[in-house]
């Protein structure tokens, strides 16, 4: 942890790390003339090498990189424009169909506790289904000690109301079908308690 | 003698070494390795400031500012804990390496 400061530290203060590095070695090459030996070398290259030391050169190719595409994107506005329609299509298209896909299938069911919900089904060794007279679910009713609340629904097929062109769908449920999943009939039928 | 050679791959452990004693500035680091080596080994300053400049990094020396001999404001060297721990543990592996080149140069 220690070091990842030590490092963050270098990285901010790079420049003044830089500056004293180099009066270092302007100081060495100094006492060097002094001592007769006049070895400079190649300045920059010299930096540029204690520079590389530091570790953060990859942030700064990177910066460059970038800085770079930007420039040769602006250049050529056509197709960069045309490239960044065929990304946002795609991304749109894609993260339109997953969330259409996760509201469908993936999220649990918008009702109060929906992990304690469980459907009963009976099974042969070809199919199954989840079906069964309205006498099991009388049975199960009177008899389960683990369900705190059944509940039916019979699917029929669509009817025709009133005067409606487009038939109507229709389900019949066990009255405490709407308080059991956390909401409420829209109309409540006259003779319901 | 003849051309003074670079200790590069040990550069670290004898910077480290030399700075037990006391920090010290770059220059005065090159001069100690080239005098207690008997002139064999000379150390470049290209090769010099960036093994520190790493090792600073590293947390094995720590940089402070000083008054050299020629009055000048310059940093000097010195070896931390943690640096102290890294020589113990070159020179144990630097001692390991020899006495295997040894070994072959002996028997192979």
């Amino acid at each position: 942890m220690r070091d990842l400061f030590r490092k963050l530290h270098y990285l901010i203060n790079r420049r003044r790390f830089d500056a004293e590095l180099e009066n270092d070695m302007e100081f060495h090459r100094e006492m060097a003339a002094r001592a007769g030996r006049n070895n400079f070398g190649n300045m920059l290259r010299l930096r540029e090498q204690a520079y590389e030391a530091s570790g953060w050169t990859w942030l700064d190719r990177l910066m460059q990189d970038l800085r770079y595409g930007i420039r040769i994107l602006a250049r050529a506005p056509g197709s960069t424009v045309v490239a960044v329609l065929v990304l946002a299509i795609g991304i749109g298209v894609n993260v339109a169909a997953f969330s259409l896909f996760d509201m469908v299938a993936l999220k649990p069911l918008p009702v109060p506790q929906a992990d304690r919900i469980v459907r009963l089904e009976r099974k042969s060794p070809d199919q199954y289904t989840s079906e069964m007279p309205y006498l099991s679910f009388e049975f199960y009713r009177e008899h389960a000690k683990t369900l705190s609340a059944t509940m039916a629904v019979l699917g029929v097929p669509p009817m025709q109301l009133d005067d409606d062109l487009q038939p109507t769908s229709a389900s019949f449920v066990t009255p405490n079908y709407f308080k059991e999943l956390g909401t409420q009939a829209a109309v409540v039928p006259s003779s319901a308690k | 003698m003849s051309e003074p050679v670079s200790p590069a791959s040990a550069l670290p452990m004898l910077i480290l070494r030399v700075l037990q004693t006391g920090g010290l500035h770059g220059y005065a680091i090159a001069q100690r390795i080239h005098l207690l080596s008997s002139e064999v080994l000379a150390v470049e300053e290209g090769l010099l400031y960036p093994t520190l400049q790493k090792m600073l990094l590293k947390g094995w020396v720590e940089a402070e500012w000083g008054i050299s001999e020629t009055n000048r404001r310059v940093r000097f060297y010195r070896m931390t804990a943690k640096g102290r721990q890294q020589l113990k543990k070159e020179l144990h592996s630097y001692d390991r390496v020899n006495q295997a080149i040894r070994d072959i140069l002996r028997t192979a």
